[in-house]
């Protein structure tokens, strides 16, 4: 945790207990990451692990059974700190019989802000949203995709300098989703903060610089994408042309596998011997056509990280 | 930050404009319309003496009725709904105290209990004026007492709703004010030589939890005081209303202390 803390989740836990019998489920155990100024940072899981109870327990919604959460240094439900929180919830529902203005205005007064400020900021963050054009439309009437945007509307209102949100780009279509992703970059250019979940991994790998990633309630991994990333470079793929016979013999003793295709070969092999087996084919007459580094997706390494912790705890 | 009144009329602004959208507030409102102006028919059909005795029956009778229903249906489902429509998730992580919500929803309802009232006490007084009753001040007295019982009951319905389902919540309340209702009733059969609590002496007990604890919803109907046309002094009125607040002060704290409480999954 740095100076630059604002948000800080230390071995959070929450369990319910569920039905009849008051069957003990775990939904939240020993999470611990923690959020600094002007990140975007992804809360990564695939549904049911556990990140809305997080962001919940974030939000004040739902208490902790164990652990803490430390929002710009306060408790959750400090409203010093919920002042400066802008949050969307995920299938975000609205009082439907309001017009946007109306409940932006209700909201805006529980912001405390004053009456011409608030009218200000309702009238930009529905041009922001791209809802100018449904203002005089009630809430009932909107779209699925507009009441997400709404929603963003909403989280934004009081300029808060953290904005969680969970799940935003369920349920837009291609333009929705591209919107929202180009308006939670112009947050962090502004130097917000932004925290938001997502089950669908590209979205996060394009625009977090970090990541918590978490399934059945535990955590996989926290930090910088990148690293994640990194640690599903497995292979390295040369293309290469007009390889000759004697030195083809020598790749397949080194290479994972070789293919051929015509004149060119495709050649898989680990990241330590690439750089052996690029020497032997610029040494010969062969023409190296493209050397690109092959990764798993974060969807693969989310799996197999996955998989990885599931064993570790059943042993 | 601590209380603030700005916040709290925000919500209990917002709960006003949901109110009257509520088909069960129109319902109410229409039907106790229509029997406060069949009064004046219905009082065709009795004797003349107790013509102006109907009217001034019906008009009471049905604006502590229907105010009683709307306090009860509105109370019950506004925590219900929020829930149910999840409308909490985004209200809640607002910068405001969980008491404020509770309090705000409160005075909202208020809200809609005084248009209601206004409303109906107007339609009584007009009833009263073609029937050649002239107006007085214990009419608004009446009104005002009734005022008073359903801020009770409507903490209550708040106060259940803060834990429990719309239905149950409904029956405790229309239990409550039921036996809200019969308090000077129950206390009069302890003190009694015979009766229920002579030949069950084990409900006793019961009986004076009954009386020391449920409000006595009695106080505030002075049906009888206006039909027969007995004063009734404005000090009286006050004391009733101070008893009033006192219940509704220890009901929405409790609402907000099982609120604040609340795991909202």
């Amino acid at each position: 945790m740095s100076d630059q803390t604002i948000l800080a989740v230390t071995k959070l836990e929450k369990t319910f207990k569920v039905g009849f019998q008051r069957k003990v489920v775990n939904a939240v155990q020993g999470l611990d990451f923690s959020v600094d100024a002007g990140e975007i940072y992804g809360f990564l899981g695939p549904n049911g692990a556990g990140k809305t109870t997080t962001i919940k327990m974030i939000m004040d919604l739902i208490r902790p059974s164990a652990g803490s959460v430390k929002v710009f240094g306060d408790s959750p439900g400090a409203l010093a700190s919920r002042k400066r929180i802008g949050y969307l919830p995920e299938h975000p529902y609205f009082y439907d019989y309001l017009k946007p203005t109306e409940l932006l205005e209700f909201f805006g007064r529980l912001h405390g802000i004053k009456k011409t400020a608030r009218r200000k900021q309702i009238h930009e963050l529905l041009e922001q949203v791209g809802l100018t054009h449904a203002k005089d439309r009630t809430l009932r009437r909107y779209s699925k995709g507009m009441l997400q945007r709404f929603g963003l509307a909403q989280a934004l209102i009081g300029d808060p300098d953290l904005v969680i949100l969970d799940e935003p780009l369920s349920g837009l279509d291609p333009i929705g989703r591209k919107e929202m992703k180009d308006i939670v970059s112009g947050l962090k250019a502004k130097g917000k903060t932004v925290f938001f979940s997502s089950h669908i991994l590209s979205d996060i790998e394009l625009l977090c610089d970090k990541i918590a990633m978490i399934d059945e309630g535990r955590l996989l991994y926290a930090g910088p994408t990148r690293d994640f990333v990194v640690r599903g470079q497995l292979e390295v793929e040369i293309i290469a042309s007009n390889v000759p016979e004697g030195i083809l013999t020598a790749l397949k003793a080194k290479a994972d596998s070789i293919d051929s295709f015509g004149s060119r070969q495709k050649v898989l092999c680990n990241r330590d011997s690439a750089q052996e087996l690029l020497k032997l084919l610029i040494e010969s007459s062969a023409i190296v056509e493209s050397v690109v580094p092959r990764s798993e997706t974060l969807e693969e390494v989310f799996v197999r990280t996955a998989q990885h912790k599931q064993a570790e705890v059943s042993k | 930050m601590s209380f603030s009144l700005n916040r709290v009329m925000a919500i209990a602004t917002n709960t006003f404009k949901e109110s009257i959208r509520n088909r069960v507030f129109i319902g109410m409102m229409l039907g106790a319309l229509v029997m406060i102006f069949a009064s004046f028919i219905i009082s065709e059909m009795v004797v003349f003496d107790q013509r102006k005795r109907v009217i001034q029956d019906f008009g009471l009778f049905f604006i502590s009725f229907a105010g009683v229903l709307i306090a009860i249906t509105i109370g019950v489902l506004l925590v219900y709904n929020e829930l149910k429509r999840k409308t909490i998730y985004s209200l809640l992580p607002k910068p405001i105290h969980r008491y404020e919500f509770i309090v705000g929803r409160y005075v909202g309802i208020f809200i809609i209990l005084l248009v209601m009232a206004l409303i109906l006490s107007g339609a009584w007084f007009v009833v009263m004026l073609f029937r050649g009753v002239p107006l007085q001040p214990i009419f608004v007295k009446a009104v005002i007492l009734i005022l008073g019982e359903l801020a009770i009951v409507s903490a209550l319905a708040i106060l259940f709703s803060s834990f429990s389902s719309p239905v149950l919540s409904g029956i405790f309340t229309f239990g409550i004010y039921v036996l809200g209702r019969q308090v000077q009733f129950i206390e009069e059969l302890i003190h009694a030589k015979k009766g229920l609590f002579v030949s069950v002496p084990s409900l006793k007990p019961l009986g004076h939890a009954v009386a020391s604890v449920f409000p006595d919803l009695s106080l505030f109907d002075i049906t009888m005081e206006v039909l027969l046309e007995v004063n009734v002094g404005w000090g009286y009125v006050f004391g009733a209303l101070a008893y009033a607040l006192a219940y509704v002060i220890v009901f929405i704290i409790a609402a907000a202390v099982i609120f604040q409480r609340r795991d909202f999954v």
